[in-house]
């Protein structure tokens, strides 16, 4: 009897032991190696959003216009150019020491605060084991001076003036926004 | 001539086998784990020594994007003007040096070897592509980071 009891207690014991080993190697096979992943994707994720901030930051400064044509909830990525950078439709998936990354950013809300000279953007940036997304207010800071249809119609021409329904606006020229406001330069 | 006396063993041959097999599993995994703790720390270390090196970089040159009132580039090097002063970060020796009016200081450590350190201009972006690496040369981290100048 003496027997089998200490025999039962040598095996509980080797059985937890094991049980200890089994839990430590795949703490250091699994959970290290993922701890690692992580860490490296957190470098990737600050490096994209910040590139992604300045470059829409820059975009918003020399051409707001451009962000007025996007679509709402529509996934747009930003493409290297000899000139700087261009906005395209769609994600940039791209691969970094054999891991798939895809980044891309949204306009959430193209009036926000009701004011239409500033946009809310969302970027995302997707790693192999989550989506991370930051927000960005994108404001028009260039000064606004008043709506063309403010002026006094001349009796002549001076420069070319293209009709629309409701207002007049120059056919081409800078610092002009859509709905005929114009900026200083 | 002495009698012969039959003296009980302690272990029956099974057991012993048993209780070597189990023991010899317990080593192995254990020798196992050693290995493995031994082989990540290195791994691990001298890739948080890269990744800190890396984010050091880009903070300053994304924080200088803002705060600077002016840049200007040549292939191997990035000059941010200031008010009073300015920081001008360049590649010699495969490390990143920093100059602004208290002299010339090592900006990187010395536990990290700059790879690559190239500036190019689009428009009014700077990308700068930046490689590190480490001693022994065997990981290797890369990042551009592209610098917008707020006060532009």
């Amino acid at each position: 009897m003496k027997n089998k009891a200490q025999f039962l207690v040598e095996v509980l014991i080797t059985i937890v032991i094991l049980i200890i080993l089994t839990v430590t190697l795949f703490y250091v096979f699994s959970v290290l190696p993922r701890a690692i992943r992580y860490s490296e994707d957190s470098l990737i994720v600050f490096n994209l959003s910040n590139n992604y901030i300045n470059i829409l930051n820059g975009i918003s400064r020399k051409n707001f216009q451009a962000l007025d044509m996007l679509s709402k909830d529509t996934d747009y990525y930003l493409a290297a150019t000899s000139s700087g950078y261009e906005i395209k439709e769609g994600r940039n998936y791209f691969s970094y020491i054999g891991e798939n990354y895809v980044v891309w950013f949204r306009v959430v809300d193209p009036i926000f605060e009701n004011d239409p000279a500033k946009k809310l953007v969302e970027i995302y940036v997707q790693t192999p084991s989550y989506i991370y997304s930051s927000p960005l207010i994108l404001t028009n800071l260039r000064e606004f001076v008043f709506l063309q249809d403010e002026w006094s119609e001349a009796t002549t021409s001076i420069i070319t003036v293209t009709p629309t329904t409701t207002i007049k606006q120059f056919s081409t020229s800078s610092n002009l926004g859509t709905n005929g406001e114009v900026y200083l330069p | 001539m002495g009698k012969f006396t039959y003296h009980k063993k302690a272990f029956t041959l099974i057991e012993l086998l048993t209780y070597l097999g189990v023991v010899s599993i317990i080593l192995i995994l254990t020798f196992a784990i050693f290995y493995a703790i031994i082989v990540y720390s290195t791994t691990y270390a001298d890739r948080v020594t890269l990744r800190t090196e890396m984010y050091k970089i880009l903070q300053k040159f994304y924080y200088n994007s803002i705060i600077a009132k002016n840049a200007s580039t040549s292939p191997n090097s990035i000059k941010f003007i200031f008010d009073n002063n300015f920081e001008n970060y360049f590649v010699s020796s495969s490390a990143i040096f920093l100059e602004n009016n208290s002299g010339i200081s090592k900006f990187t450590s010395d536990q990290i070897l700059v790879n690559n350190f190239s500036v190019a201009t689009a428009g009014p972006f700077i990308n700068v592509n930046i490689s590190l690496k480490n001693l022994k040369g065997n990981y290797t981290i890369n990042a551009t980071s592209v610098i917008y100048l707020w006060n532009e």
